[in-house]
Order: C-alpha cells, then sequence, then structure tokens
C-alpha cells in the first residue's frame, strides 16, 4: 500500500566513511557513530519500538576500519538483528551498508531506495512510541 | 492497593526467625537477607518502589519459601514489588536488556515465535509444542557455545517417537522475564495474546520444554480445561525404546527452580534419564535443595552469583559426573558460560546439556 507518507528512518552512520554524506531532515535522523561497531542491536530495537519505520546503519568495507574490526562487529550484529527481524515479521526493515569514503557519495541514492523500499512496506505496526 | 494488602499481611506473619535468611544462597555470597527486608518494610517504609530495590539481588528461588514455617511466599513479595515499582529492574536485566527489547516488539508485532523445527508437525493436533524463544537466545547468545534451536527439534523429534505430531501454535514470549523484571505491563500484553491464541486454538495438551514458560503457564495463566506438560511429564519411556547402553559417563541433574520447587516436578526427568540407560547420581544439594544458577529473569548477572554457579559446578564436580543435565535455558546459558572461561579452562570438564537433547540423542531422535 503507498500513501504519500514519508517512512520515517533512523541512521547510525560510521563518521569516517559516510557521516558527510548524509544529512537529517523532518523524517530522517542521522546519528553520527565514531564506528559501526559501537551500533548496539539493542539500539536498533529501540528505534523501532519508537515508531522509526526503517534503521539504517553505515559502516566501513572490510579492511578498511579505522578500529581494526569494528566493521566485523557491526556485521555479526547487525546480521542476527536482521535475523531476529525476520522472526518478528519486521524483515526488510533494516538496511545495512558497507562503504568506503569514495562510495560514500552514493549514499543519499541509496537512502532513497530504502525509503521507496518502506514506503512499499507501509507503515510499521509499532507505532506505541513517538519519533 | 492489591500489593500493598499483600505487603501488609507478609509483614503480620513475619517473626522473624531468620529460616529464609539461614537457606537464602545469595546470603552466602553477599549480605542480602529476606528476613532484613521484611524487617526494613515493616520500619514504617511501605514504599512498595523501595522494597523492590531492597529485594533486588534475590533470585527468586523459593528456597526461602519452602524453609519458612509461617508459609510466608517471599518470592511472591519481591515479585509484587517489582511489579508496583516502576518498571527498575527491567534496566539491570543483562546484556543490555535486548532480550526485553525484543519482548516488547514481539508484543506488538505480528509474529512472535519462530515454528521452523526438525520433525514432523499437524496443525490439526490437539497437542501442541511450545518451544519459547529459543531462536531468540541462538541469535545473541550463540558465544556460549550452545545451540539452543536443538532442543525445539529435540523435542519435537522425541514427541514424534511417542507417535505425536505436535501443532506449533502462533504464539509469543510467555513473559516471564518480563514479569519477573517488574514490567508487569508488558506481560500482561503477552498471556493476554497467548491466552487467547490457545483457547482459539482448541487444543487440549500444551507441552513445554522449557522450565520457566512450563511455570508461567502452570502458575500466572489461566488456560483452563488446557492441560500443560512439561516434556519430562509427557514422555512415556516404555515407547520411547531407549537404547540401554551406558556410554557417557555419570550423569547428573540440575534441578531448575522453575521446575523442581514451583511445580514439583522432581521424579519425570530422572526417571527418563535412568532409563536412557545413563548412571545416574544426584548432587549434594539436589531437589528441593536445589542451589540456583543465580540468573532467573536475566537479573543478577555479577560475582556474587558466579559464585554461587562456581559452587553448583563444584558439587558436579565432586561426584565425577561427565555430563549435567538441566531443563531450564537460562540455567543452560549460565552454567556453560561459567565452564568457557578463560580461567576455568579445563577446571569443569564435563558436558553441560539440555535434557530433550540429551534423551533425544539417546534414542536416537537427536541431530
Amino acid at each position: 500500500m503507498e500513501s504519500d507518507r514519508v517512512p520515517k528512518i533512523i541512521s547510525f552512520v560510521c563518521n569516517w566513511c559516510s557521516y558527510d554524506e548524509l544529512g537529517s531532515d523532518d523524517d530522517t535522523k542521522v546519528i553520527r557513530v565514531m564506528c559501526g561497531g559501537r551500533v548496539d542491536p539493542v539500539e536498533v530495537f529501540r528505534a523501532l519500538k519508537g515508531g522509526a519505520d526503517g534503521v539504517f546503519v553505515a559502516g566501513c568495507p572490510e579492511d578498511g576500519c579505522r578500529y581494526i574490526e569494528g566493521n566485523k562487529k557491526m556485521m555479526g550484529r547487525m546480521e542476527r538483528v536482521s535475523r531476529a527481524l525476520e522472526y518478528l515479521g519486521l524483515d526488510g526493515r533494516l538496511r545495512v551498508i558497507k562503504a568506503t569514503p569514495n562510495d560514500a557519495v552514493k549514499l543519499p541514492e541509496m537512502m532513497n531506495v530504502f525509503r521507496e523500499r518502506l514506503k512499499k512496506l507501509g507503515q510499521s505496526q509499532l507505532k506505541n512510541g513517538e519519533f | 492497593m492489591g500489593v500493598v494488602m499483600h505487603l501488609d499481611e507478609i509483614i503480620r506473619l513475619c517473626y522473624q526467625c531468620g529460616a529464609c535468611t539461614g537457606i537464602c544462597p545469595m546470603r552466602r555470597v553477599s549480605l542480602f537477607s529476606p528476613r532484613d527486608s521484611i524487617l526494613n518494610s515493616r520500619g514504617g517504609d511501605m514504599d512498595p518502589g523501595s522494597v523492590a530495590v531492597d529485594t533486588a539481588p534475590c533470585l527468586t528461588c523459593y528456597q526461602c519459601a519452602a524453609e519458612c514455617p509461617q508459609g510466608i511466599d517471599f518470592p511472591e513479595y519481591v515479585l509484587a514489588s517489582r511489579c508496583a515499582g516502576d518498571d527498575s529492574l527491567v534496566t539491570c536485566a543483562v546484556h543490555g536488556t535486548v532480550l526485553h527489547e525484543i519482548q516488547e516488539i514481539m508484543a506488538s508485532a505480528d509474529k512472535g515465535i519462530p515454528k521452523e523445527f526438525a520433525g514432523e508437525t499437524d496443525d490439526g493436533s490437539d497437542i501442541a509444542y511450545y518451544p519459547g524463544c529459543i531462536d531468540y537466545l541462538n541469535l545473541f547468545y550463540d558465544d556460549v557455545g550452545v545451540d539452543y534451536h536443538a532442543i525445539g527439534d529435540a523435542s519435537v523429534n522425541l514427541l514424534n517417537k511417542m507417535g505425536v505430531k505436535p501443532r506449533i501454535l502462533d504464539m509469543k514470549c510467555c513473559g516471564h522475564d518480563a514479569l519477573y523484571q517488574g514490567d508487569k505491563n508488558l506481560f500482561e500484553r503477552l498471556s493476554a495474546y497467548n491466552t487467547k491464541r490457545v483457547k482459539n486454538s482448541g487444543i487440549k495438551t500444551i507441552v513445554v520444554s522449557c522450565a520457566e514458560c512450563y511455570m508461567m503457564f502452570k502458575k500466572h495463566y489461566e488456560l483452563e480445561n488446557v492441560n500443560v506438560l512439561h516434556i519430562s511429564e509427557f514422555l512415556d519411556p516404555d515407547k520411547l525404546e531407549i537404547k540401554t547402553e551406558s556410554d557417557g559417563g555419570i550423569v547428573t541433574y540440575h534441578d531448575p527452580c522453575r521446575l523442581g520447587r514451583y511445580c514439583g516436578v522432581y521424579d519425570a526427568p530422572r526417571k527418563l534419564i535412568k532409563y536412557a540407560g545413563a548412571e545416574f547420581v544426584d548432587m549434594k544439594h539436589n531437589r528441593e535443595k536445589a542451589v540456583c544458577c543465580g540468573v532467573s529473569a536475566w537479573l543478577n548477572c555479577n560475582d556474587c552469583t558466579k559464585a554461587l554457579r562456581a559452587m553448583r559446578l563444584d558439587e558436579a564436580k565432586k561426584i565425577g559426573a561427565e555430563t549435567m543435565i538441566t531443563a531450564c535455558t537460562k540455567c543452560l546459558t549460565h552454567f556453560n558460560c561459567l565452564k568457557n572461561e578463560i580461567e576455568n579452562n579445563g577446571v569443569y570438564d564435563m558436558k553441560i546439556e539440555d535434557f530433550t537433547v540429551f534423551i533425544a540423542n539417546k534414542v536416537g531422535a537427536g541431530k
């Protein structure tokens, strides 16, 4: 079901690769983290519980982490979160991106693709919180 | 309010003999005292919230209630004060409260507990199997080295061996952790959904493999006309054709507090383990006196309860156990976690296994 409603997105973005390319607006909040490995599964769940329609996480590609293996930790954690979301019937609401600083110019476009996907999924049913 | 009445009643009944504190496992490793908690609330401080903070170290393991000459249900008092406070203990849960967040999402989401297990299921059966949160534990506690999903596989396979094709209902978390952490609202949302689901499905028997879920369905749910059974009660050794060859050395069984003291299931698991041909020896503290693993409801995973777990594993080591069996995912997680710690490398050389997985391996229904 498509409507004019713009999906609410919380994005956790690594300072070193992606942060410069993305900006916050009314419906998309960009949260700068010093490393993708900083994003705890709890934060993704809390964002969704709080009423976000989707969560976008961007970190550095393999071998590109400033803190040696933060990106590996990020991938491991986010894989678990996406499995858990699948179990909960919320698949597709988490997008994890690995971007080098050079790729980062494509991020706004990726965000748009994600936004379109969330539009198709419709509003999150967990609307007991406030964005 | 009901809770204050309840606290009032307990305070009136207690004559401060201290039997509860004498038996309390937390008292061995900390200054926590059930007797003191009751005395403190007698001093005019009747705010349930402050009682909840005072009794935060309580494991609700039920040892004190079993000992009390006045029949005071101290765990109930702790539960009542936690639920009357403002969710203060939710934030104390271990691992950043990740399971609590999942349970909260689950309460409002469409789907709850995954239903994919090995073995045959039948959507028309009037016997249901409830796996609990094992698949979520598999995701976030994989470093412990336990395959939780195998518990579900083993249970369904064992039920198949009994000639039953169980039905796995679309249910949600039983709400045990939410309730014992003091989030009564979440528990009520989950239990309302589950109760409705069970009643509408028309099932007659629900078989549970987790001690906590079993206790919740028995004590905190109102499932009239539905028979709740732990899998150890449901399995019939004669139908299972257990191979009676002993190969695993000495086997012992750790009574989970939710299954043993709360629900009185002591003999069924022991009987099956003995039937499975294992050389069964009980630990020094067994049955009603079994010592808690220390982490019910994901609370109190700290140095104090670690000492309790070490004491328990020492008991198992003393009788030369090669396998320790338990029927609760919390016990399984925390004993394995302690065993795998670097400083315990090689100290506890035993296997800590779930009850269903052990039996399934013995009858050739395991992986």
